[in-house]
């Protein structure tokens, strides 16, 4: 059999169970993008912001002018969202992950910050962190408990000192006074800071960040999805071959081609659904402003490299792991840890020094960098020859190991 | 009776079956050593935001700055000398923010709590302005509130009370601290009182979702191993409706092996809190694992088929059960994927009871669905 009959048949191979993988991964597609388009439009006031449930004496009078005044003039209004629930409500809420975490007020909690003897609220987060923001929220818990307590120090120490000078002619407007000049200044904190945001230059901003990581990870499990061309029996067709003079680095050519092809071409239909769907609406992404299905398409084809590296890697791992249950699992773990450590579930910048470099060098690392920079349009020089690198090794492994198996079986 | 013995054969013979590759055994070896390996990584220095701290030698400013670096925190702080270099810090996005104070931060503070019209004083340099940076200025604000404070009490007293001649400033501050008020506002608790979360716990929390789909991932792939024996003629001596067995034993071997080794990589990674909790939800979660794989085996008749199927099935998991992200969108579908079940029974004992209804349904579909599609395949065949 000549090279060019075995391209043809694996052609056809691919051919035949594309459509399947096609409808499924359009399913897919769409499914998470009506899930992402839910989180992004919709109500996505509501959606993004950090909600906490608020229990126990949640009817004090001064704690409702408080909530009262966050929820209108206070710049966290649209990062935090507070919700009065019953103990048993909320609880099941942070079991379910409907709130982040609840905060427990006791009987008399404002009378005696009046008192100055502070019995605290509690900030119950769940034991079983699934997000960063319960532990943001606990900081600014404390950061608000110090705040609370020096504003406290305030107006006692003025309250002594009138004592002391013999001044309490109308103490009581004084001390309403001065606890009305600390809420304003709590209110109006955002005027202390000057903001400049420089812009993301050459680097992404968090939604474009999150679109690679997407690309990255659909490249990752994409593997699995074409696991029918590559699951063997035995290697009794690659011995019939080798011994008809097809080589291994020319079956293992052949097969890449067939798998290349679909993968590219899936990558192509969706990038075309895409840009349609963005041309009209950028989701508040600023790398999506102004694209569209040319724009889609042309990125794609920019991002080759990377797709050569991955479907190479995909193809190694099936080369190497023997049956059905191997080859799935080893394709699942490879994928679902490559994906996390280089930063497509997480911003790699949340890791620690030494897991972000180290997952820098890694084929996802690599791959991700350059999808990021195509994307901001920076210089992919250094991550272009990595791609290539790794897609050579991964390449000439997968012929080794072949022939490496091809020869120990015949021998 | 004899119906368990003969399940129990099975079972047997396809553990041997699995076993019998040393690359299935090398895999589940791999998962108890790579998972606390990876959390031991996870717990060096790690932060959602890394910020730049430039003092410029003004004393309160240094007191702010040395209190913020000083503090435990998910906001990892870096001191840097100079404006410049924490603005390129920025935009080298070493760090995601520059809070830099200036020179005359003092007299600034100072102004700041007298004049109504508040002029900034504290420079925030950031590429973007997201969430976490809104919120991190909270603890900012926190920080430099003490010295704010002060200032305002010192305002008011000169003010309102009494003038800078009657009370000397030197006096006036031992009116601000001796009557502090006494303890904190907040205390922080964690879920069933359990105190022991370190701040890169969240980093490590997915383990145990991912671990979870490694499992499912098990089964399916025992199904497809299943689908392909069937393809190939190896199940032809069973009627079409007793398949299931083999199905069942296949899947149950591959998900019990994987969910063994799970056990083993949670106990070695410290992520085990009730052993009981732990033992009975990793139990009902195989048997709920298995049944939905078998699901696929009753729908699915091409391993083809059920294999592009399921990188659908990673990212339901992954966007929709609370692994990453806890997002209430398309709840109807969560309710159908068992890892929904099994991570919030971790957590809340209550789901184990919904864990065994869940199976309980699932048994009854498969059942239902394995007779309904193989007498209508047996019809067609008469028919046709």
């Amino acid at each position: 059999m000549n090279k060019k009959t075995y391209l043809g048949l694996q052609l056809k191979k691919t051919a035949k169970i594309y459509p399947i993988i096609l409808i499924i991964t359009f399913i897919t597609v769409v499914l998470v993008g009506i899930a992402g388009a839910m989180l992004l439009k919709g109500d996505s006031e509501n959606k993004t912001r950090i909600k906490i449930g608020l229990v126990g004496e949640t009817e004090d009078s001064y704690l409702n002018i408080g909530l009262t005044a966050w929820e209108n003039l206070d710049s966290s209004r649209y990062s935090i969202e507070f919700q009065k629930q019953s103990g048993e409500e909320a609880k099941s809420d942070l079991a379910e992950h409907k709130i982040s975490g609840y905060i427990y007020i006791p009987k008399n909690f404002v009378k005696d910050i009046f008192y100055g003897r502070n019995t605290p609220a509690t900030y119950v987060m769940s034991d079983k962190l699934t997000s960063f923001e319960s532990i943001m929220v606990s900081e600014i818990a404390m950061s608000i408990s110090d705040i609370v307590v020096n504003s406290q120090n305030s107006i006692y120490g003025m309250q002594l000192l009138a004592f002391d000078y013999d001044k309490t002619a109308d103490l009581d407007k004084k001390i309403n006074m001065m606890n009305l000049s600390y809420i304003e200044e709590i209110i109006k904190r955002e005027q202390m800071f000057d903001i400049e945001e420089m812009g993301v230059a050459d680097s992404v901003t968090m939604g474009g960040y999150y679109i690679a990581g997407i690309i990255l990870f659909l490249m990752l499990i994409w593997g699995i999805s074409c696991n029918k061309l590559f699951l063997k029996h035995d290697l009794s067709m690659a011995k019939v071959l080798y011994s008809r003079g097809l080589k291994s680095f020319w079956q293992i050519f052949c097969e890449y081609i067939s798998f290349f092809a679909v993968t590219f071409a899936t990558f192509f239909v969706f990038s075309v659904i895409f840009g349609i769907i963005v041309e009209g609406n950028d989701f508040g992404v600023l790398e999506l402003k102004n694209s569209g299905v040319f724009s889609c398409m042309g990125y794609i084809f920019k991002i080759i490299p990377v797709i050569l590296m991955i479907t190479a890697m995909e193809m190694l791992l099936y080369e190497m792991a023997e049956g059905t249950i191997n080859s799935i699992i080893l394709q699942f773990i490879v994928a679902v840890t490559l994906a996390y450590l280089s930063g497509c579930f997480y911003p790699n910048t949340f890791f620690p020094e030494s897991v972000q470099n180290f997952a820098g060098i890694l084929p996802s690392g690599v791959g991700f960098s350059y999808l990021r920079k195509c994307m901001s349009k920076g210089s992919v020089i250094n991550e272009l020859v990595w791609s290539l690198s790794y897609f050579i090794l991964f390449f000439t492994s997968t012929v080794f190991v072949r022939k490496y198996k091809t020869k120990g079986d015949t021998q | 009776m004899k119906k368990l013995k003969k399940l129990m054969l099975w079972y047997h013979m396809f553990n041997k079956r699995l076993l019998h590759k040393y690359s299935f055994i090398l895999i589940l070896v791999l998962v108890p050593i790579l998972v606390p390996v990876a959390k031991l990584a996870m717990s060096e220095d790690s932060s959602i935001l890394k910020v730049a701290l430039v003092s410029n030698e003004s004393k309160s400013a240094e007191e702010i700055v040395k209190s913020l670096s000083n503090k435990k925190s998910i906001i990892k702080y870096i001191v840097f000398d100079t404006e410049e270099a924490a603005r390129k810090s920025v935009r080298l996005q070493e760090t995601d923010a520059a809070w830099i104070f200036s020179e005359n931060f003092d007299e600034e503070l100072s102004e700041y709590a007298k004049d109504r019209s508040k002029k900034p004083i504290i420079s925030v340099v950031e590429r973007e302005d997201n969430i976490a940076q809104k919120l991190s200025r909270i603890q900012l604000f926190g920080s430099v509130f003490p010295h704010l404070s002060y200032e305002l009490f010192k305002g008011f007293i000169y003010k309102n009370i009494l003038s800078p001649d009657e009370i000397p400033e030197r006096y006036l501050k031992n009116y601000y601290a001796t009557d502090s008020a006494d303890g904190d506002v907040v205390e922080i608790k964690t879920f069933n009182d359990q105190r022991t979360n370190s701040d890169s716990d969240f980093l490590t929390a997915p383990f145990r979702g991912i671990l979870s789909i490694l499992i499912i991932f098990a089964g399916i792939s025992g199904i497809m191993m299943f689908l392909t024996d069937q393809a190939s003629g190896k199940y032809d001596w069973l009627t079409p409706k007793k398949r299931i067995i083999p199905a069942f034993g296949l899947c149950f071997s591959a998900v019990s092996m994987t969910g063994l080794v799970v056990f083993l990589a949670l106990i070695f990674s410290g992520f085990i809190k009730n052993l009981l909790i732990e033992v009975i939800a990793l139990f009902l979660f195989i048997i709920a694992s298995t049944l939905f794989s078998l699901f696929f085996a009753v729908v699915f008749r091409s391993a083809g088929k059920l294999g592009a199927m399921t990188p659908f099935l990673i990212l339901l998991m992954i966007v929709l059960c609370p692994i990453f992200f806890s997002i209430d969108v398309l709840k109807g579908i969560t309710l159908l994927l068992p890892p929904y079940y099994y991570l919030n029974a971790i957590a809340d004992s209550k789901f184990l009871i919904y864990m065994v209804i869940y199976i309980i349904a699932l048994y009854l579909i498969v059942t239902a669905l394995n007779c309904i599609l193989n007498n209508r395949a047996r019809n067609s065949s008469y028919l046709g």
